[in-house]
């Protein structure tokens, strides 16, 4: 749930919808007031477009001017409630531009459209204009593991499975002779290949050690929460007592 | 001789005012930090001194400006948010527990937080429901989060400077009945370690342990308490977390009877827990039960005479601290 990768820029996945969409805010004041010429991007649902943080946060990116770009990838499902029921209008991209954004939409099927509009807005965020871009896709399966989508027919699921970015990329590159059957097999057997390996190395390992679980509550070498059982040793062990 | 006269609101001016000239890294955002120079005044001058970019006046949009501060943490800068009333942490908490407070955690040690929410609370200025109030528990509960509250003019700067160098985020609560109180800022000399509670009377027959404002109610009940012969210990947490309670429990130890006064509502509060962790540590020493007292359990009143009635004086500190010892019950009981 809470993946993060620091070397990559990535500060980290958030578990309360919309709640990460600030730091990208932070993250855009730290990059101006450095004068690094980075862009913070936030990537968040169309469940996020209906909590008020969301407009907070654009407001204050269009106020200051800051290399943000807020990325709403639309798959039209928050949990079991397609979009049409969580919102009274549907246009984002009209929300944004009443911000102040510089609003663009994507179709989520195609790579190069995805690119082509991404590149137009960190163009304009690094000049100082904040972007919106929204990426129109379909959610092709339920929100979690039990969710057998009650809330949709198979058709619909079936149809929406179509709109998939990497079979229409495919086909687009092997039509452009940009890569071969041979070549593409060739990722999707080492992008299993890692999943698989990934998953083995989680299901072998042990748990980890109990004290474990006070570590990076706060920063190292500051005082750690105090374990239970030596609070309890303290109060109750022989030459605690009077 | 680096000892001068000032008060408290100076006292936290100059801590950010010296620690923005060490660190261009430090920035200010907040409801009228800059051009208004904050609502108590305390960031008065300082978007002169160091620019909007470091200054930074916000829209009325709390829980966004700390998101905005989490994120800024998260890359680099060193924000100190003012947010205006600690009352307005309801419209933050996501932001304060859920993010800043969990991050480190969450991300596995990666990405820290170092920020430090700088807010006022308590009460005495009439202000009423939503403007009066002592939060510090909701704080004090949430892992993650350190958390200080100055009684005096030398901890208000010293132990802001040292929020400041802290790598999790910090809540900085003030208190408004302070900012204009006079008080010695030693810049060279802080009153005790972060952390580390400090004795700030000593005596013998009972333990005060207080913090904030009420800090200056119980010396002056312990004032009055010395002229009817009972000398009571008045010690000042400062730091609410970190907390090393060890004067605490040696203090108690000795007098065998301790009381814990704050400004909060009682219930589920930091006395709450005060007096717990004193009555467990400190059971086979105790002469007495461990007194808490606290604000009344109802919201703060607007009208002057019911605000005061509503949280401890120092008559009423003395009071109890007299049946307690003296066993000699107050005219009300």
């Amino acid at each position: 749930m809470h993946i993060a990768d620091r070397t990559l820029g990535h500060l980290g996945a958030n578990a309360i919808v919309g709640g990460g969409i600030p730091h990208v805010v932070g993250a855009g004041l730290t990059y101006r007031n450095r004068g690094t010429g980075q862009v913070s991007v936030a990537f968040y649902g169309d469940g996020a477009m209906q909590q008020g943080i969301l407009y907070e946060a654009m407001n204050m990116a269009a106020l200051w001017r800051l290399p943000v770009i807020f990325c709403c990838i639309n798959n039209q499902y928050g949990m079991g409630t397609r979009i049409d029921r969580a919102v009274g209008k549907l246009a984002f991209g009209e929300r944004a531009e009443a911000f102040g954004l510089a609003a663009r939409r994507a179709d989520g099927s195609d790579v190069e459209a995805v690119h082509e509009a991404a590149t137009d807005l960190m163009r304009l965020a690094r000049a100082g204009q904040p972007g919106f871009l929204e990426i129109v896709s379909y959610r092709f399966y339920g929100h979690a593991r039990m969710d057998k989508s009650p809330y949709r027919t198979p058709e619909e699921e079936a149809q929406g499975r179509q709109t998939d970015p990497v079979v229409t990329a495919r086909a687009r590159m092997a039509a452009m002779g940009l890569a071969d059957e041979p070549a593409l097999s060739s990722i999707d057997n080492d992008a299993a290949a890692e999943m698989d390996g990934a998953l083995a190395f989680a299901i072998a390992a042990t748990a980890p050690d109990l004290g474990s679980m006070f570590q990076d509550v706060y920063a190292p070498g500051t005082p750690a929460p105090r374990p239970q059982r030596d609070r309890l040793s303290a109060i109750l062990s022989e030459g605690a007592r009077a | 001789m680096t000892a001068v006269q000032t008060t408290y609101r100076e006292a936290i001016r100059q801590a950010l005012l010296d620690a923005m000239a060490e660190d261009g890294d430090v920035i200010l955002i907040g409801e009228e930090v800059g051009v208004y120079g904050g609502a108590y005044g305390v960031t008065k001058g300082l978007i002169d001194l160091y620019g909007a970019n470091r200054v930074i006046d916000s829209p009325i949009s709390e829980a966004g400006i700390v998101g905005v501060a989490v994120g800024a943490a998260m890359t680099g800068l060193r924000p100190v948010v003012e947010l205006m009333y600690v009352d307005f942490v309801g419209l933050v908490m996501d932001q304060l527990a859920n993010q800043a407070a969990k991050s480190r955690y969450m991300f596995g040690g990666q990405i820290g937080v170092p920020m430090v929410l700088r807010t006022q609370g308590g009460t005495g200025r009439s202000a009423a429901a939503q403007h009066s109030q002592s939060l510090e528990a909701w704080m004090m509960h949430t892992p993650g989060l350190r958390l200080v509250m100055p009684a005096t003019v030398n901890d208000a700067y010293h132990l802001l400077r040292e929020s400041l160098r802290q790598p999790d985020p910090v809540v900085f609560i003030e208190h408004k009945g302070l900012y204009t109180m006079k008080g010695t800022l030693d810049v060279a000399a802080p009153d005790g370690d972060w952390g580390a509670p400090v004795v700030r009377r000593a005596g013998g027959d009972v333990t005060l342990v207080t913090y904030s404002r009420m800090l200056h109610e119980s010396l002056a009940a312990a004032d009055a308490l010395a002229g009817q012969g009972i000398e009571a210990e008045v010690i000042d947490l400062r730091c609410l977390n970190p907390l090393d309670d060890t004067a605490i429990m040696a203090s108690v130890r000795r007098t065998g009877r301790a009381m814990v006064v704050t400004e909060a509502a009682l219930t589920g509060s930091v006395a709450s827990e005060l007096s717990a962790r004193i009555s467990e540590v400190c059971f086979d020493w105790l002469e007495e039960p461990v007194l808490r007292i606290g604000g009344e359990d109802i919201p703060i009143p607007v009208s002057p005479a019911l605000e005061r009635g509503s949280i401890p004086s120092a008559q009423l500190i003395a009071e109890a601290a007299r049946w307690l010892v003296a066993r000699e019950a107050p005219a009300w009981a």
